[in-house]
């Protein structure tokens, strides 16, 4: 973490180096470096997430923007406010929306754009935010998430009453709550999301900003204890097995020739088969079909989606 | 793990290591193998105490001759607690990797206050009262006198003690405080007393220092330890001073008036005791004319530890005549105090020396040196025999005793100062003898003379040596060791000019100044704004933090400060400052934030750990130098330029910057912690001050943290912030900062671990 031998001069540190990553292919193209970039920046989210394990999907979630005093600091350009909601407006709501299609942004899109002419002053109060949230969401049916996302600037919270009380209440209401700081680790914060379960991040500059706030794009892992109603859905699953299993049909691959020899996973044995027309993916298909229409692509001429 | 330490095996029990603690154990297997003294300085959070620990258990295991007893000397009560948890962790090790039970007897030892559970006496709330009511049910004579009188009040766990106690020894194991009177209430014996005879056979001792470097409780406690012992003196950088003030004596207008009353009372016994017991004074007499020769056996035979206190001359001679009887006693005293009360009566400062003041007395009042230098033992002698229960009662006369005897023993290292009123308070009379002792040698020398190997320690001892110059000894080993970090978690930046490019300094000439006050304040603020939960911030002297506090709420600078976090202040009074130090944790704690105004020198730059998020920043306001116009400081420095040849601004530079690591030092408390360190005066940029910090500290400090505007330093903290605000796990640390045994075995980590120790 402290190798930065590169950032010679104080007034670099903000900015990314993006240049220095940069490659030439041997045309002389730039082209493939930048698409690798991307690509292995997707890729990371998808391989980080959690291995096999249910995810929640009706999700309910606030996001809670810090509008005090020290949101006008100018260490995001131009500030710190304008930088969030432009995050927000520009990445965020769009992708989680896209990701957990139940609802429509456009409410929350003209809220935010009326957001950034808020005027910054006075001090937060993490306690009132977190009760704020709690009347709604306690409401809230079992089977879906209960979330809360603090976008945190100021160090300090001015609360009315002592806020270890109401982290025993969030948790025993199984309210997740997570915190991107902007500026530094809050111990309180720490604690918040250690007992909610939720996580604590703070950022570095605008596009580690960016990246954390992606984390929070797809859904937490369910817990175990919330009562879940199942639908069936067309979702390919996730299995060890090699290719001799006759069933298996290798499905087309977005990448590579759809014959069995050539096909890229039969040296691996993690594949990923359909449940209902035991189609095999290979990872790479598998992400961009399933990022968007969220069911099979053999199946979903046959029958509308399951 | 196991480890080989040069042919020793070592338990310990963890099973990483850090690699400098395999520095340390090598270094200090190397002290004990030459049996000589060593220096070791390794930074706080690195686990100074366990290595201590297994490489000296591993030593006595194996070679049971050589090294017979580790005295394990800390500073405060939780501190010994903690040694002793770990020492139970390293046993519990050593028999679960052996099989064998544990034949290792470890005990801590504290006060009667500490360890007391009579009912009554345990519930007293001083110290002094303790000691005194335990002594009033406990004292030889009053248990004879019981036999007597049966109706007498009787402490049944000392008589229990008293009759089986010393017969069995106490079991081997562990012992902290409370095992000791959890054991004590069980068997019904005194833990006080159980602790103290035990610790005579005791492989393993944890006390305090006081134990051993005060003259008047080292001769009661220690006296009769192992000369084969290992003494460890922990968190020793301010040994020198406990040193001096175990032998410096105060003598106010209070103390000659309780003086009084104490003679009178020794006036009135010998008088009632001389009407119904003269045999009595009589045995006295003749015991005193044979002369102090047990003491003086016991002393050439090497079994006991020298008292500083009892020169070596009077214990081959009888007490002189002119003070052996009681009555004669009782007026040289009267003789003595009357003298020191006309002292006392003076309108200007008077600095005399040991023998310039031995002279006046034998002008005055015709008291000769000979007779004080009995003074301490005659008057043991006569409370011994007059049988007085409460000896608490008479440490007034006890202190002057002493001071008589100190003054006529040493004509070299002391200085007599009399001060008629403070400087502070120039119209108020309130004369002070200072007895004061400048030459920290005079205390440990015995120490150092009577144990094998003494080991000083600490997280801050640079420079190293000058502890072997003022301490007068010969260490065989000096080394100073880093701190081993995969991520830079600390980050000193030197702060040395305003935003308006004001040079920021304590120095006396701008210490007025509003411009620097300002500066100092507009610091503070940019601080609380960006640094989370708690900030200490130190000022060199109450007086200066009042100044800059009322300043500071003049310039509405509190206010803004107060929108960030609350403020809260360290007072000389103790009971005030743990009230604000727990209402500072609780800010911490719930997200507040707090800012701890404190002291450097105080009880808070001392004792008081700031773990994690009780101490993100720690900002030293100035250097803290001591107050260099006290008359007893000037006597030292003349002292030490004229014995050992340290120049007055050497020694002070070293006294300001070693508080000013301590300070700074109580942010860091270990590896996964992190903190700034914001030193707050231009002149700490200069090598003289610099390259006087610990090297953890300095190889930290780059050319880019020198001399920084405010706003420069906002910038680096807010940098720095976000970073250690990274995820950092056990992972990123493992093979770099925290080893396993392969790891540590590779060949590439004994080279890199060879230049982490550096020797002086």
């Amino acid at each position: 973490m402290d190798e930065e031998p590169e950032r010679a001069k104080r007034w670099e540190g903000g900015y990314e180096r993006t240049w220095e990553v940069l490659k030439e292919d041997e045309s002389g193209s730039l082209k493939a470096t930048v698409e690798e970039i991307l690509f292995q920046s997707k890729r990371k989210r998808v391989i980080e997430s959690h291995g096999q394990v249910r995810l929640g999907m009706m999700r309910h979630l606030y996001v809670v923007i810090d509008c005090s005093r020290s949101m006008e600091d100018q260490d995001l350009k131009p500030n710190r406010l304008t930088s969030t909601v432009k995050q927000l407006l520009e990445t965020f709501v769009d992708e989680y929306f896209d990701q957990n299609p139940i609802r429509n942004p456009k409410k929350h899109t003209a809220a935010l754009k009326k957001a950034v002419d808020t005027v910054c002053v006075g001090e937060p109060s993490i306690y009132n935010s977190l009760n704020l949230a709690i009347q709604t969401l306690k409401h809230m049916p079992g089977h879906t998430s209960r979330e809360i996302l603090i976008i945190l600037s100021s160090l300090t919270t001015c609360d009315p009453a002592n806020i270890c009380e109401l982290i025993k209440t969030l948790k025993s209401l199984k309210v997740r709550v997570s915190v991107i700081g902007l500026s530094a680790e809050v111990r309180v914060c720490t604690v918040l999301t250690r007992e909610t379960g939720g996580s604590y991040h703070v950022i570095l500059d605008e596009s580690h900003f960016k990246e954390l706030l992606m984390l929070h794009v797809k859904p937490p892992p369910a817990s175990s204890s919330s009562e879940c109603s199942l639908i069936r859905m067309g979702f390919p699953q996730h299995t060890i097995t090699s290719l001799t299993d006759q069933d298996a049909k290798p499905s087309f691959s977005m990448s590579a020739t759809p014959s069995t020899q050539s096909f890229p996973l039969s040296v691996k044995s993690v594949i990923f088969t359909c449940p209902s027309c035991r189609s095999v993916f290979c990872v790479e298909c598998d992400l961009f079909i399933h990022d968007l229409l969220h069911c099979c692509p053999c199946c979903i001429h046959s029958q509308s989606a399951p | 793990m196991k480890l080989n330490i040069e042919g020793l095996l070592v338990y310990f029990p963890y099973d990483y290591i850090y690699p400098e603690q395999y520095s340390y154990m090598l270094e200090l297997k190397r002290t004990l193998d030459a049996k000589g003294h060593g220096v070791l300085e390794m930074p706080s959070g690195t686990g100074k105490t366990i290595s201590l620990l297994s490489l000296i258990v591993a030593y006595q295991k194996t070679f049971p001759l050589e090294v017979t007893k580790l005295i394990y000397c800390s500073r405060t009560v939780p501190e010994i607690e903690k040694v002793v948890e770990e020492l139970r962790k390293l046993m519990e090790f050593y028999s679960k990797q052996t099989g064998e039970s544990n034949n290792f007897l470890a005990l801590a030892l504290s006060s009667r206050k500490n360890l007391c559970i009579h009912p009554e006496v345990s519930a007293l709330r001083f110290g002094k009262e303790v000691d005194g009511k335990c002594h009033s049910l406990t004292a030889s004579y009053i248990r004879a006198q019981r036999h007597s009188d049966p109706d007498m009040p009787v402490c049944r766990f000392y008589e229990e003690f008293d009759v089986v106690g010393r017969q069995v020894p106490l079991p081997a194991g562990v012992y902290n405080l409370d095992d000791l009177k959890d054991f004590g209430r069980r068997k019904g014996w005194c833990p006080y007393y159980l602790a103290r005879y035990s610790i005579l056979h005791a492989n393993i001792v944890v006390y305090s220092y006081h134990y051993l470097l005060d003259p008047k409780i080292a001769d009661l406690v220690s006296k009769e330890l192992a000369k084969k012992s290992v003494v460890v003196f922990d968190e020793a950088h301010n040994i020198d001073n406990v040193c001096i003030d175990s032998m410096s004596v105060n003598i106010t207008r209070r103390t000659l008036d309780r003086c009084h009353t104490n003679v009178d009372t020794l006036q009135n016994t010998i008088q009632k005791i001389k009407e119904t017991d003269a045999v009595k004074l009589k045995m006295e007499y003749r015991r005193l004319v044979e002369g102090l020769k047990e003491a003086n056996v016991a002393r050439e035979t090497d079994v006991y530890l020298a008292n500083p206190v009892l020169p070596d001359e009077i214990l081959k001679e009888a007490v002189p005549g002119n003070i052996r009887t009681a009555e004669h006693f009782v007026g040289f005293l009267k003789r003595f105090l009357e003298y020191l009360k006309s002292r006392l009566r003076v309108q200007h400062v008077v600095q005399e020396s040991a023998p310039q003041f031995l002279k006046d007395i034998f002008d005055k009042v015709c008291i000769d040196r000979k007779p004080l230098r009995f003074c301490a033992e005659r008057l043991q002698s006569l409370l011994r025999t007059l049988e007085i229960a409460d000896i608490a009662d008479f440490s007034a006369v006890t202190l002057i005793s002493n001071f008589a005897t100190l003054v006529s023993t040493y004509s070299q290292g002391f200085t007599i100062i009399i001060e008629p009123f403070e400087d502070r308070t120039p119209t108020i009379a309130n004369p002070v003898l200072h007895f004061s002792c400048m030459d920290p040698s005079i205390a440990i020398k015995p120490v150092f003379q009577r144990f094998q190997s003494v080991i000083i320690t600490s997280g801050t001892l640079s420079p190293l040596d000058i502890y072997p110059r003022i301490l007068d000894f010969r260490p065989v080993t000096m080394a100073s060791f880093t701190m081993t970090l995969a991520r830079t978690c600390l980050c000193p930046l030197i702060v040395g000019r305003g935003n308006d490019q004001v040079a920021l300094s304590s120095k006396f000439e701008t210490r007025e100044d509003f411009a620097v006050i300002r500066n100092y304040g507009n610091l503070l603020l940019e601080m609380s704004a960006i640094v989370p939960d708690g900030i200490v911030a130190f000022f060199t002297s109450y007086v200066y933090m009042e100044n800059i506090v009322a300043s500071w709420y003049e310039q509405g600078i509190l206010e803004n400060i107060q929108r960030n976090k609350l403020i809260f202040i360290e007072t000389p009074d103790a009971a005030e400052t743990s009230m604000a130090l727990e209402k500072y944790q609780e800010a911490c704690e719930n997200g507040r934030g707090a800012i701890l105004l404190s002291v450097a020198r105080g009880k808070v730059s001392e004792g008081i750990d700031f773990v994690h998020h009780f101490g993100r920043a720690v900002i030293m306001f100035g250097v803290p130098y001591v107050y260099t116009q006290s008359r007893i400081l000037k006597a030292r420095l003349e002292y030490l330029r004229d014995q050992f040849q340290i120049r007055e601004n050497d020694f002070l530079t070293f006294d300001a910057m070693r508080h000013a690591a301590q300070c700074v030092g109580r942010a860091i408390r270990g590896k996964t912690d992190y903190g700034l360190m914001i030193f707050a005066d231009k002149r700490y940029a200069r090598a003289d001050k610099r390259g006087k910090l610990p090297r953890w500290i300095q190889e930290h400090i780059n050319d880019g943290s020198l001399n920084l505007t405010v706003d420069e330093a906002v910038q680096l903290s807010k940098h720095f912030l976000r970073q250690m605000a990274q995820p950092f796990r056990q992972e990123d640390q493992l093979g770099l900062s925290l080893l396993t045994l392969e790891q540590l075995e590779s060949e590439e980590m004994l080279q890199k671990i060879a230049k982490i120790a550096h020797q002086t």
